[in-house]
């Protein structure tokens, strides 16, 4: 082992241009593929508060359609339609219901002048099946929901703003003139997260679903909510989406005889949620991955194609070495896997610089890199993407593995090629 | 001294074939973001059909049943008729327009229809092919196009075209006609102007319009092509009862003297006792320059991690042809020697190597060329952003590439052949 890193030091030391570009290309090529791998976590991946993210299903948007195709309508559901779609399921542990998008809504206290936030009405089961960091007081309940003053849940960042301290439970203050109280303070949420997202957080007026139930048939199911149904298991998927189907079918019969059917696309898993798909389309997760996979193809493959020349090169200078090496009993396979190791440390050495540029990158210009989930009505907030949800063992992992590939793909032929060489043409320095 | 440069790369063609391979998957690369960039750039200069410079959106609420300040048996039609009265009142605002949430530019939200036209008694020309619903329709106050600045294409004045719709009249964008079916495709959109269109109502009912004027076609967003938008605002008059239910929006425009910093403090101020009329009030104002800029942020990044992507590919160039060439001139120095011996100048041996990168380049070029119109011809392509092929396109974006190409060779090169330059023919030519 030791032998091995002098090795690769001397080499460095003897061609110091190659050796330094060898390095500058592989850490290149491993920060731009950890860059993209990094945006395609935020959107899969679990972190708190979206901890369960393996175990989510979404509703999409809900679609009516006229028979004869002249007409649609598609938008969010009402209360009424979750109710009936999503309410009392079996196969689920939990099912929340939330507004799918925020209001903007100014608050202020005597002494502060008055700033907008975000803004999202849910129910009490939100708090369960998110796991949002309670710093102060506790989730408001069902109960609440008619209580005066109003009670919400704030952002740590929005307590500190009014009250001037993270601990406010108890507390009053205006939104849009109207009185509302404190119950509970949660850590501030990143917009990356698309459902968990918000400023305050207030209870859903349950009222609603009876002004729903007074509505003709065409717009009784048309709202701003949606679903978030928590699986007790990853593999209930297909239980879950089963038990939605036959919900569906027996909600669809009110439809017949009415000149309009639904026409929806179902559930979706995190991968096809993270598309965001509009209310009438569905989800491209397979062409959505090609297309994954042939940027990463790209980004491993130039480079590659880069560092196996500038190996090939280094390696015709040390012809003689490896004859020598050869003529005194070394076998191919272990010369083969010499020069194969010695470039490991070389991409290793990338791999890691390129990891520790692709972090500090990613943090740095995080508002640039990352979308916020659906960035309308976000006013100019920071994304506070965290070092936790960036630095995570899988993506190190994945870093590795790329260098890995990467190695051998730059130095698999020019290694082999040097391998095979003729000792005794090379030791003479007879070039082929 | 041709002839000599190219045995000389035969020679070398096991790492030229490599730096070939890499020049050729970079440059379909290239040429394909090129190609994205493009589509974006010409939709981004395209008229977008709406001045949005000065104008604001108002968010307007009601107060709820519940709320300490409501009013019982308030009118929402006269209070918004007040509403718009005091708005004209207001110093500074020079127009002020009722509409549909998603008639103004930068909207996510939107309503897309089939519509017919009475082409002549019994014949009539569906817009939006089958009935698909592919026009987006928008309601409109008569001052809807003073806030916006919309032209008709026959030279009417935004004054005239709210005249027209405050008579009933529709307004439609001059690219309506491309959606019409096969049978009145080609005629000349002017032709429809007079005409009555018909639209199929979600509940069944068909409303007759007359067509009173074509405009310049108003686009969603600066990135969406102009045809696809295709576009039609059906009047509403500030008189109709529903002209303010909660899908509808508020916005002004300011004068170009009082438009300013002052000016929306102004209004926010006062906003809470000038603008709250019974129920309704007004929550905020947004400037529509500002809710372009959160709606174009999404598409920016990605343009911007285009751009990240072609900086990476060019800097892999760069240090491909450096690597390589770094070793070359290396290994040739007696051979640049004795070039020099016979009267070389530093000026003819730094122009030969240089050369050399570019021969690779434009031996490469015919055959990235062929992929390139490939691609094209069996429309590999992902987005919109490719619509509108033209061989002027083409040549566009493949100059573009092959220029940025040749300059990373030549800056690659550069390094390696100043050095060259450098040697001392008698030290390099000592041995022999």
């Amino acid at each position: 082992m030791k032998h091995l890193f002098k090795q690769v030091i001397y080499d460095m030391k003897a061609q110091p241009v190659l050796g330094i570009v060898s390095i500058i290309g592989t850490a290149l090529a491993i920060m731009l593929i950890m860059v993209v791998v990094m945006i395609q976590q935020t959107r899969i991946a679990p972190y708190a508060p979206e901890s369960n993210r393996d175990r989510f299903l979404y509703t999409n948007g809900f679609m009516v359609r006229s028979e004869d195709g002249r007409m649609a309508c598609s938008s969010r559901h009402s209360l009424l339609a979750l109710q009936e779609l999503y309410g009392n399921l079996e196969t689920p542990e939990r099912v929340t219901i939330f507004d799918s998008s925020f209001a903007d809504k100014e608050v202020s206290v005597d002494g502060v002048a008055p700033f907008m936030i975000d803004t999202r009405t849910t129910d009490e089961e939100y708090w369960r099946v998110f796991d949002h960091t309670f710093v102060d007081g506790h989730p408001y309940t069902a109960a609440d929901a008619t209580v005066k003053p109003p009670v919400v849940v704030i952002t740590e960042s929005v307590s500190r703003r009014l009250f001037g301290t993270e601990k406010s439970a108890g507390r009053e203050f205006l939104c849009h003139q109207w009185p509302m109280k404190v119950c509970g303070v949660v850590k501030d949420v990143s917009p990356v997260m698309g459902m968990s997202y918000a400023q305050l957080w207030s209870p859903i007026n349950p009222d609603q679903i009876n002004q729903d139930r007074t509505k003709e048939l065409s717009s009784r199911y048309f709202g701003s909510f949606d679903a978030v149904i928590l699986l007790k298991d990853k593999n209930d998927m297909d239980a879950a989406r089963k038990e939605i189907a036959s919900r569906l079918a027996t909600f669809d019969a009110q439809f017949v005889g009415s000149g309009n059917k639904r026409d929806t696309y179902g559930v979706l898993d995190q991968e096809e949620f993270s598309l965001d798909p509009g209310t009438n389309q569905e989800p491209d997760v397979a062409g959505t991955r090609r297309l994954y996979y042939a940027v990463y193809l790209i980004l491993l493959l130039v480079p590659a194609i880069n560092l196996s020349s500038m190996t090939h090169s280094r390696l015709r200078r040390r012809r003689h070495e490896i004859g020598v090496r050869r003529a005194f009993g070394a076998t191919r396979n272990s010369v083969l896997g010499g020069i194969l190791a010695e470039n490991l440390v070389v991409t290793f050495v990338g791999g890691l610089v390129g990891l520790i540029l692709s972090l500090s990158f990613a943090y740095l210009f995080a508002d640039a890199i990352f979308d916020a989930w659906r960035g309308w009505n976000t006013p100019s907030i920071e994304l506070g993407v965290s070092g936790a949800m960036l630095f995570r063992w899988p993506v190190f992992g994945l870093a590795l593995l790329a260098s890995f590939i990467l190695n051998l793909l730059s130095a698999g032929i020019p290694a082999w090629r040097a391998s095979r060489v003729n000792p005794v043409e090379a030791i003479n320095n007879n070039e082929k | 001294m041709n002839g000599k440069l190219f045995t000389q790369m035969k020679n070398e063609w096991k790492s030229n074939v490599g730096l070939a391979v890499e020049l050729f998957i970079v440059s379909v690369v290239l040429w394909f973001i090129a190609d994205t960039l493009y589509g974006s750039l010409v939709y981004k200069v395209e008229p977008t059909g709406s001045d949005i410079e000065h104008v604001y959106q108002l968010k307007v609420d009601f107060l709820g049943e519940d709320h300490p300040r409501y009013v019982e048996n308030s009118s929402s039609a006269d209070d918004l008729r007040e509403l718009l009265a005091r708005l004209r009142r207001h110093p500074g605002i020079e127009a002020a327009a009722v509409a549909q949430v998603g008639a103004a530019p930068y909207s996510r939200s939107g309503s897309w229809s089939g519509v017919e036209v009475l082409v002549a008694p019994g014949d009539t020309a569906v817009f939006g092919v089958n009935g698909e619903l592919s026009i987006r329709t928008v309601t409109i106050t008569p001052e809807f196009p003073r806030v916006f600045r919309m032209k008709g294409v026959r030279g009417e004045t935004p004054e005239q075209l709210g005249e027209i719709i405050a008579r009933g009249e529709v307004i439609a964008g001059v690219n309506i006609h491309t959606s019409v079916d096969s049978a009145h495709a080609g005629g000349n959109a002017l032709d429809f102007i007079g005409k009555p269109y018909l639209r199929y109502n979600y509940d069944g009912s068909i409303a007759h319009l007359r067509l009173g004027a074509l405009v310049e076609d108003v686009k969603r967003s600066d990135y969406e092509p102009l045809a696809v938008s295709g576009y039609l605002a059906w009047p509403m008059q500030e008189s109709d009862d529903d002209a303010m239910d909660g899908y509808n929006e508020i916005l002004i425009r300011v004068t170009e003297a009082a438009d300013g910093r002052e000016f929306v403090k102004n209004f926010r101020e006062n906003m809470a006792t000038e603008f709250s009329i019974g129920n309704l009030y007004v929550n905020d104002l947004v400037s529509m320059a500002s809710i372009r800029g959160s709606y174009l942020a999404e598409r920016d990044k990605i343009v911007m991690r285009l751009i990240l992507v072609v900086g990476f590919l060019l800097v892999n160039v760069f240090l491909g042809l450096l690597g390589t060439f770094w070793f070359r001139t290396r290994r040739r120095t007696s051979e640049i020697a004795v070039r020099m011996v016979n009267g070389a100048t530093r000026g003819s041996i730094f122009r030969r190597l240089v050369s050399e990168g570019m021969i690779l380049l434009l031996i490469v070029t015919p055959l990235a060329i062929l992929t390139d119109w490939l691609i094209r011809y069996n429309n590999l392509v992902i987005s919109n952003e490719h619509d509108y092929f033209s061989y002027g396109r083409l040549w566009f974006c493949i100059g573009v590439v092959f220029a940025l190409m040749a300059l990373m060779i030549v800056a690659g090169t550069c390094l390696p052949a100043l050095a060259a330059t450098k040697v001392q023919p008698a030290i390099a030519l000592h041995d022999e």
